[in-house]
């Protein structure tokens, strides 16, 4: 008789790595040990609590929603041919 | 061969519409009044001469494939390492050019922060009312 072994399940959540105790200075700062990011995002709890959650900034080549919202409006308009009237910039110009 | 130099309708003509405007009243603010003037040294750059070695014009091939024209950028300054951009096309006419955005949006207080955003992490929700047991309880 074959006895097949079970599959065990893998955990994809974070464990823990370090554990310790620390105490916050005068001015209620804590240094974080084995810290790979710079930017966090804090969530004070009613307990006292606080989670800490990686961040990262975004490429700089990035476009922000605001700007892309622009650009999808006035593309769209540009194929219809809308457009302004060309501008005058001489009044502004040295 | 000059270009005409058009706004993208209807956000780069409003935003256009209002810094000029507010420039010849006196009304701009000192942020404003220095983004106006790289904004306005910038179009007439492009307007004379779209390749001009100042503006570093390059097209951005995501935004080309997504619109189905070319779309180029250029920068308002440069030696910057937060240079605001000019993202214009050719068109509608032969002789145009369309300013269809620039970076940073009008109503982008603090870019910076605002280019902050979650890394892959999962997101974890604060169980406040669940006893909370120390160190060792990561979020789910």
């Amino acid at each position: 008789m074959t006895t097949l072994l079970e599959a065990t399940k893998q955990k994809t959540g974070p464990v823990v790595v370090e554990e310790y105790d620390v105490a916050a200075d005068a001015k209620k700062r804590i240094s974080l040990r084995r810290a790979k990011t710079k930017y966090f995002r804090v969530r004070s709890l009613s307990d006292g609590s606080f989670l800490l959650e990686p961040r990262v900034l975004v490429p700089p080549k990035a476009i922000s929603p605001r700007v892309l919202r622009m650009l999808d409006r006035s593309a769209a308009n540009l194929k219809k041919g809308v457009a302004s009237p060309p501008i005058d910039l001489t009044p502004f110009q040295d | 061969m000059p270009f005409n130099i058009r706004m993208g309708v209807p956000e780069m003509a409003a935003v256009w519409s209002d810094l000029s405007t507010r420039k010849l009243q006196g009304k701009l603010g000192r942020n404003e009044e220095k983004f106006f003037k790289k904004l306005v040294k910038v179009l007439g750059f492009l307007g004379a001469d779209p390749r001009h070695p100042s503006l570093q014009t390059h097209e951005i091939d995501a935004l080309t494939n997504k619109y189905g024209f070319k779309v180029f950028e250029a920068y308002l300054e440069n030696r910057a390492p937060a240079a605001g951009r000019v993202f214009w096309a050719y068109g509608p006419d032969k002789g145009d050019i369309t300013i269809i955005g620039v970076e940073p949006h009008p109503e982008d207080k603090h870019g910076a922060y605002y280019r902050v955003k979650l890394s892959g992490f999962p997101s974890a929700k604060p169980k406040a009312s669940s006893g909370h047991s120390g160190s060792s309880a990561l979020p789910a």
